[in-house]
C-alpha cells in the first residue's frame, strides 16, 4: 500500500490547482459552468459580458476560472487570453508588492499588452500605430502620476509584451488558409492535446508597474479615457481579422486591501470599459460593497465553499460532504484507492474542511503521510483524528480573543448572518469564516475552530 | 555533585530528535518540493532540525530572508526562518514554491505564524503540514550550567531567558527559587533562610553591593549550593563582566541567525545558515568560527567538527586553540565556551570554587565579611566586628542588621535628596501656512494662453460681409482641411470651430456640417478624442438641427467613438446615419461611407456574420458611385469577414481590396500598410510574423 499512498501526497497538494481534467471532480454549484453558458449569449452591448469572480481564500477561484478559459478555448468562439497577474508580477515585473498597488489604468494597459503579445504569438500583425498610440497614451498617463518633475521612460511594447507569460486559446485565432502559428504555439495546437496553450516569457518587464508615490487620475481625464480608448482599438484592430476575445485575469483577489480593492473595481470604471468579454478575480472584501453598489458593466458571480454543514444543524453533515469525496475519488482515480478511506472517514474530512477544497487536499495528503509511514492497509480513525487535530492546531493560529467572541456570536446566530465590521471581513479573508451557499448566504465558523477554540 | 546522564549519542550527533522526525518522514519519497510549517519555533532548537535533516538532504541551507529563495535552484531544500517583514511578499510570490519545487520548511514562531495567517493568507493556505517545535533552552546554556556545577563554581551569572527551562533540562527534578536582591538585607536573609534543597535565583541585581549582600545573607543562613545572578545589571556597576568576581558566566543568549548567517557568509561559508544553526547560535563561537574561516578552516571541516560533537561550542573552541586562532589568555578563558572547553581540564586559569574565598582583589571585603560569617562563633562581639566592617564600606542596613545582634545602635544616616529640575524652557512649535502660488501662477498662464489663442483666431478669422460668405465660407472650409491634411490639427481643429461658428459656414447646411466634421476629425486627429467626443455631442444636442447637420453630427460621433475603441457605441451611431441617409436620402452618395463605417464597427467587435452583408451592399454602392476609397475599405472588411466565416472566396476578395487599397490610398497609406499583411495572409502568401 505504500506506493498507493505515495501517489496519494503526490496527488492531493494544496498549492495544485491546474491539474489534469480527469482528477477534478465537478462542483454542484460551481459558477464557470453559468458563466461558460453565459458568455455564449450576445452580450449586452456590445462590450462583452463581464464577471467579476469573487470568492474567498482557497474556494477555488483559480480552478474555476481555469476551467472557464478552457472550456471557451475548446468552444474556440473566442480567443481566450489568460493572464494571471501573479505570475506576471513575481516572474516578469519581479516585484510582487507592486501588484497590490496596481491602478484600475494599469491593468487596462497589461490587458492591452497580454493581447499584443498573445496576438503576436498566433501571427495578428499589429498595426504599429495602434501600439504606439497605446505606448504614448501610457506614456502621458504615467507621466502624469509621477511627482512634478518626473519622467516615465520611453517604452517598447513589443519587447514588454515578450516578458509576459500568459496562456492563450491553442487553436490559432485566425480562420485564414495559411499556416501561420509560430513553433510555440503550434507545437501545442498540433498536438491537439490542451486548449489553452503556454506562451512562456522572455526577459524582464521594464515598464514601470505598481509604483509608490504616484498620484491617482480620476476615470473622467482625458488621460485615463485615452489609454482604455488604446486597448480597445487593439481589441478592434484583433477583432478585424480574427475572433472575439475573452480575456481572463487572476490575480486581482490577491489585493486583500479593501480600499485598494474598491479603487480597482468599484471607484474605477475602468477595466469594466475594456471592450471584450472578461472574467476577472476579485477579492472576497469586496463582496458587500458588489451586493450593494451599483457595479456598472460587471456581474458579480460569488463562489462560496461547498456547504459540508447543515444550515438548520451545522453540527450534522451538509450536503457539500459528498462533493468534496468526490474530489477524493476523482483524484485516485486509476490508483485502486477508493476504498483507501472508509466512507465515514472521508465524510468525517469533508465535514472539518470547511468545505474548503484545499483544506480538503491538504488533510489527505496529512493522511497520505501517515499511511505511507505506517505502511497502513487503509486509513483509521486514529489517523484520521491525528489529520484533524494537526490541520486544527493550522488554522487556529492568529485568531485573536475579538475573533473568537465573534465566531462565537456567528455560530449562535440562528440565521448565521454576517456582521458589520472589520474583524469579520478579517475572518473572512483568513478562511477562519466561510461564507456557504443556501437560498440566501450563510456564514459560520470553520469546523475545526468548533473543536477547541470556538465552543458553541 | 551528580549531574544527570548526558542526552544519548544520537540526539546529540546526527541522529534525529523525536521531533524533527516526523518533519524529516514528511519530505521523504516526495519530489515536487513541500511546504512545511514548523511553529512555535525556537531558535535554540534550530541546530536539532538542521542535524536531522542534513543526514538526507545534504545541501540543505538555512535563509532568513524569503526574497532570496528566487535565486534557490529547483529541488533546494531549505529552513526559512519567517519574518513579519516577508509576509506580503510570501503571500504574492508563493507561486515560486510551486514553480521552483521548493523543499521548504518554514520555521516561524508562534508570533510569526498568526501573522502569516493574517497577512498572507493565500500563502498560509499552501502549508501542507503543521508540526510544532518544543521549547527547548539553549543546549549552550544547558552545557554552561552543568560545566559549572561540575567545576563547583562559586556562582554563576545567568543572562538571557529561559532560565528556568535551562534548570530543568540541566538538572531535572530541582527546584529553583527566585528571590530580589534589591531588597533590605533582612529580606534577602529571609529568602536564603527558606532555601531548603533549593536552588535560588536572584533577580534585580543592580549593584556589587546587592552581590556583596546576597553572599553573606546566604552565608549567615548557611547555604552552600552556588547561587545565580538572573539577568543581573552589573555591568554599569562594575564594567564588563570578564573583569568582574569569579562568577561563571551562562547565557542562553543567541545569535541573532540574520546576522550570524552573514558573519558567516562574510567569512567564506557556503552554507552560512545552517552553519550558524550548527553552532546553536552561540555568538562566542561564531566568532570564533568567523575567525577561523578566515584561517583557511574549511566550511566541511568546521561542520563536520559541530555536527560530532554534543557540545559544538566546546568542539570549534579547541579547534581554535589548536589551530592557533585564540589563545587561553585570562580574559578569553571567562567566556562560556572556554570554560566549557577547558575548564575541567587544567588548562586554563583555575577560577575558585564553592567554599573558596573569591580571588579578585576587589573582594577582599567581601571575603572578609563572609569568612567572618562562616567561621567560628557568631557571638556579639562577632555581629559587632562584621556591622563596623560593612559600616566602613557603606553597608549601612546591614551593618543595623547586625549592630542590632550585638545590641549595639547604629545612627541612620539620611540621604540628601536631589530635587528633580524643572524644565526650563518649553518651545512651541511654529506653524506656516501656504499658499496655492503655483495654482494661481498657472491660472495665470491659462489666461494669457487663452488671450493669445483668441487674438490668433480673430486675426485668422475677420468678419466678413455678408456677400462675402459663399467665398468666405468655402475658403475657411478649404484652409482648414489644408491643415488638417498638413498635420496641424490642433490648428485646423480651430479654423473649423471658429469657421462653423460664423454666420457664412452656414450658407449651407453641408457645409457646416463638414466644418463639424472637420472639427472632429482634427480633434481625432490631435488626439483629442475626448474634445471631439463632446463637441459631437455638443452639436447633437442642439434641437430641430437640420438633416445635413444631423447626419454630419452622428457620422462625426461614429467616428469618434470608433477611433475611441467604444465600438458598440459607434454601431448605434452608424446606424443611426443608416437610417436617416435612407429614410429621408436615399441614394445620397454617402450612405456608401455609412455602411462602411457600421461594417467596420462590426468587425471590430468580431461580429463578422453581421458585418458581412453590410460590408457587401456598401462594396455595391461604392461600385455604383464609382468611390474609390469606399470600394477599397468595402473589400477590405468584406475579405476579413468572409475570412473569419471560412468562405472560400475569402483570398479572391484579399486580392481585390489589396489592389483597390493601394489604387485608392496608396501604398504608403495606414490603412493599405495595416491591412496588407492580413490581407496577404488570407490570400496564403504572408511572411511568417516577426
Amino acid at each position: 500500500m505504500r506506493e498507493v499512498w505515495q501517489q496519494i501526497r503526490e496527488r492531493f497538494r494544496p498549492d495544485e490547482w491546474n491539474m489534469p481534467a480527469e482528477w477534478r471532480a465537478e462542483r454542484p454549484d460551481s459558477p464557470a459552468g453559468e458563466i461558460i453558458e453565459d458568455l455564449e449569449l450576445p452580450p449586452d452591448g456590445a462590450s462583452g459580458r463581464k464577471f467579476l469572480l469573487v470568492g474567498t481564500v482557497g474556494t477555488g477561484k483559480s480552478t474555476e476560472l481555469w476551467r472557464i478559459a478552457e472550456a471557451r478555448a475548446k468552444k474556440g468562439d473566442e480567443f481566450v487570453v489568460f493572464v494571471d497577474l501573479v505570475h506576471h508580477f513575481n516572474n516578469a515585473v519581479g516585484d510582487i508588492e507592486a501588484l497590490y498597488r496596481i491602478k484600475s489604468w494599469e491593468v487596462c494597459f497589461l490587458c492591452g499588452v497580454a493581447l499584443l503579445r498573445a496576438g503576436q504569438e498566433f501571427g495578428h500583425t499589429w498595426d504599429r500605430q495602434k501600439v504606439q498610440a497605446l505606448s504614448d497614451a501610457w506614456s502621458a498617463l504615467a507621466r502624469a502620476t509621477l511627482p512634478a518633475g518626473a519622467a516615465p521612460p520611453s517604452i517598447d511594447l513589443f519587447a514588454a509584451a515578450r516578458s509576459m507569460a500568459l496562456f492563450a486559446s491553442a487553436a490559432a485565432p485566425l480562420v485564414a488558409p495559411a499556416a501561420f502559428a509560430t513553433a510555440g504555439a503550434g507545437a501545442v495546437v498540433a498536438g491537439g492535446l490542451k486548449a489553452l496553450a503556454e506562451l512562456a516569457g522572455a526577459g524582464k518587464w521594464g515598464i514601470p508597474i505598481g509604483k509608490k508615490d504616484t498620484r491617482n487620475i480620476d476615470d473622467q481625464d482625458d488621460l485615463m479615457q485615452t489609454l482604455v480608448d488604446k486597448v480597445n482599438l487593439l481589441l478592434g484592430d484583433f477583432r478585424q481579422f480574427s475572433r472575439p476575445v475573452l480575456l481572463v485575469i487572476d490575480g486581482l483577489d490577491r489585493i486583500t486591501d479593501a480600499e485598494a480593492a474598491k479603487a480597482l473595481f468599484l471607484h474605477s470604471q475602468m477595466i469594466s470599459r475594456l471592450q471584450c468579454p472578461l472574467v476577472v478575480c476579485a477579492p472576497f472584501a469586496l463582496r458587500n460593497h458588489l451586493a450593494m453598489a451599483e457595479v456598472r458593466r460587471f456581474e458579480p458571480v460569488f463562489l462560496h465553499n461547498a456547504p459540508v454543514l447543515d444550515h438548520e444543524n451545522p453540527a450534522r453533515h451538509g450536503p457539500g460532504v459528498a462533493f468534496m469525496a468526490d474530489i477524493f475519488r476523482h483524484r485516485v482515480k486509476g490508483l485502486g484507492a477508493e476504498g483507501l478511506v472508509p466512507g465515514p472517514l472521508l465524510d468525517k474530512l469533508a465535514y472539518y474542511s470547511g468545505g474548503r477544497s484545499r483544506n480538503f487536499v491538504r488533510m489527505i495528503h496529512m493522511l497520505g503521510d501517515r499511511g505511507w509511514t505506517k505502511d497502513a492497509p487503509a486509513a483509521t480513525e486514529a489517523m484520521v483524528d491525528g489529520v484533524i487535530d494537526e490541520a486544527r492546531r493550522l488554522i487556529e493560529s492568529g485568531l485573536r480573543k475579538e475573533h473568537v467572541a465573534l465566531l462565537k456570536a456567528i455560530a449562535l446566530d440562528p440565521a448565521h448572518e454576517l456582521p458589520a465590521g472589520a474583524n469579520a471581513e478579517d475572518l473572512l479573508s483568513f478562511a477562519r469564516l466561510l461564507p456557504y451557499p443556501n437560498e440566501s448566504e450563510w456564514f459560520y465558523p470553520h469546523p475545526l475552530l468548533l473543536i477547541s477554540k470556538v465552543k458553541v | 555533585m551528580v549531574l544527570p546522564a548526558s542526552p544519548p549519542p544520537d540526539q546529540q550527533g546526527q541522529g534525529l530528535a523525536p521531533w524533527v522526525e516526523p518533519i524529516a518522514e514528511a519530505f521523504r519519497g516526495l519530489d515536487r518540493g513541500l511546504l512545511v510549517l514548523v511553529d512555535h519555533a525556537s531558535n535554540a532548537r534550530l541546530g536539532e532540525l538542521v542535524r536531522g535533516l542534513l543526514v538526507e538532504h545534504p545541501d540543505l541551507e538555512v535563509v532568513t530572508e524569503a526574497p532570496t529563495l528566487e535565486d534557490l535552484p529547483v529541488g533546494s531544500f531549505v529552513i526559512l526562518a519567517v519574518r513579519s517583514e516577508d509576509a506580503t511578499w510570501l503571500n504574492l510570490k508563493r507561486p515560486i514554491f510551486k514553480e521552483r519545487a521548493l523543499n521548504v520548511v518554514l520555521w516561524s514562531s508562534k508570533k510569526e505564524t498568526a501573522l502569516l495567517g493574517r497577512c498572507a493568507p493565500d500563502f498560509a493556505d499552501w502549508i501542507t503540514r503543521r508540526f510544532e517545535c518544543p521549547p527547548g533552552p539553549p543546549p549552550h546554556a544547558v552545557m554552561g550550567l552543568r560545566a559549572a556545577l561540575c567545576a563547583r563554581a562559586i556562582g554563576i551569572r545567568f543572562r538571557g531567558t529561559g532560565l528556568d527551562q535551562v534548570f530543568e533540562a540541566a538538572l531535572p527534578g530541582r527546584k529553583l527559587v527566585r528571590a530580589s536582591a534589591s531588597g533590605e538585607y533582612p529580606a534577602l536573609l529571609d529568602a536564603a533562610r527558606g532555601l531548603r534543597r533549593d536552588w535560588i535565583a536572584w533577580t534585580n541585581v543592580r549593584s556589587r553591593r546587592d552581590i556583596d549582600c546576597t553572599y553573606w545573607a546566604l552565608a549567615e543562613a548557611g547555604r552552600r549550593r552556588p547561587f545565580v545572578l538572573e539577568n543581573d545589571r552589573l555591568a554599569r556597576d562594575l564594567g564588563p563582566f570578564w573583569d568582574g568576581p569569579d562568577l561563571w558566566f551562562v547565557h542562553g543568549q543567541l545569535a541573532r541567525l540574520k546576522l550570524a548567517r552573514a558573519k558567516l557568509a562574510a567569512a567564506g561559508a557556503p552554507f552560512p545558515g545552517r552553519l550558524a544553526a550548527l553552532l546553536g547560535l552561540e555568538p562566542e563561537v561564531i566568532g570564533l568560527t568567523v575567525d577561523l574561516l578566515r584561517r583557511d578552516v574549511t566550511a566541511t571541516l568546521l561542520e563536520e567538527t559541530a555536527r560530532s560533537s554534543p557540545d559544538p561550542g566546546v568542539a570549534i573552541t579547541r579547534l581554535a586553540v589548536e589551530r592557533g586562532v585564540s589563545s587561553l589568555g585570562p580574559r578569553r578563558t571567562r567566556s562560556p565556551n572556554f570554560r566549557r572547553a577547558f575548564a575541567r581540564d587544567g588548562r586554563t586559569q583555575q577560577e575558585p570554587r564553592l567554599g573558596e574565598p573569591f580571588s579578585t582583589n576587589w573582594a577582599h571585603h567581601v571575603n572578609a565579611v563572609h569568612a567572618l560569617l562562616r567561621e567560628g562563633a557568631r557571638s556579639p562581639e562577632r555581629w559587632h566586628t562584621l556591622a563596623l566592617r560593612v559600616l566602613d564600606y557603606g553597608y549601612t542596613d546591614v551593618a543595623r542588621v547586625w549592630a542590632a545582634r550585638a545590641s549595639t545602635t547604629i545612627e541612620t544616616l539620611v540621604e540628601a535628596k536631589r530635587a528633580d529640575p524643572a524644565p526650563s524652557d518649553f518651545y512651541l512649535a511654529e506653524v506656516a501656512a501656504l499658499r496655492a502660488l503655483l495654482s494661481r501662477g498657472l491660472s495665470f498662464v491659462s489666461h494669457a494662453v487663452i488671450l493669445r489663442l483668441e487674438a490668433r483666431m480673430m486675426a485668422l478669422s475677420p468678419q466678413p460681409t455678408q456677400g462675402d460668405w459663399w467665398l468666405y465660407g468655402d475658403v475657411a472650409l478649404e484652409v482648414a482641411q489644408a491643415s488638417l491634411r498638413a498635420g496641424r490639427w490642433l490648428f485646423a481643429a480651430d479654423l473649423f470651430a471658429r469657421g462653423g461658428a460664423q454666420p457664412w459656414a452656414h450658407r449651407s447646411e453641408w457645409v457646416s456640417a463638414a466644418f463639424l466634421e472637420g472639427q472632429v476629425e482634427a480633434l481625432l486627429q490631435a488626439g483629442e478624442a475626448a474634445r471631439a467626443e463632446a463637441v459631437a455631442r455638443s452639436a447633437l444636442a442642439e434641437s430641430d438641427l437640420p438633416l445635413p447637420h444631423l447626419v454630419g453630427a452622428h457620422r462625426a460621433l461614429a467616428r469618434v467613438l470608433a477611433a475611441r475603441g467604444r465600438f458598440d457605441e459607434a454601431e448605434n451611431e452608424w446606424r443611426l446615419v443608416v437610417a436617416l441617409l435612407e429614410r429621408e436620402l436615399p441614394g445620397h452618395p454617402t450612405l456608401g461611407s455609412a455602411l462602411v463605417g457600421l461594417a467596420d464597427a462590426l468587425t471590430s467587435q468580431g461580429r463578422h456574420a453581421e458585418a458581412e452583408p453590410v460590408a457587401a451592399r456598401a462594396l455595391q454602392l461604392a461600385e455604383k458611385h464609382a468611390h474609390h476609397p469606399d470600394r477599397a475599405a468595402a473589400l477590405r472588411l468584406l475579405a476579413a469577414a468572409h475570412s473569419v466565416l471560412g468562405l472560400p472566396d475569402a483570398p479572391e476578395l484579399a486580392g481585390r481590396a489589396l489592389s483597390a487599397l493601394r489604387e485608392a490610398f496608396g501604398e504608403d497609406h495606414p490603412l493599405t500598410q495595416s491591412s496588407e499583411p492580413h490581407l496577404r495572409r488570407i490570400l496564403g502568401d504572408a511572411d511568417p510574423p516577426a
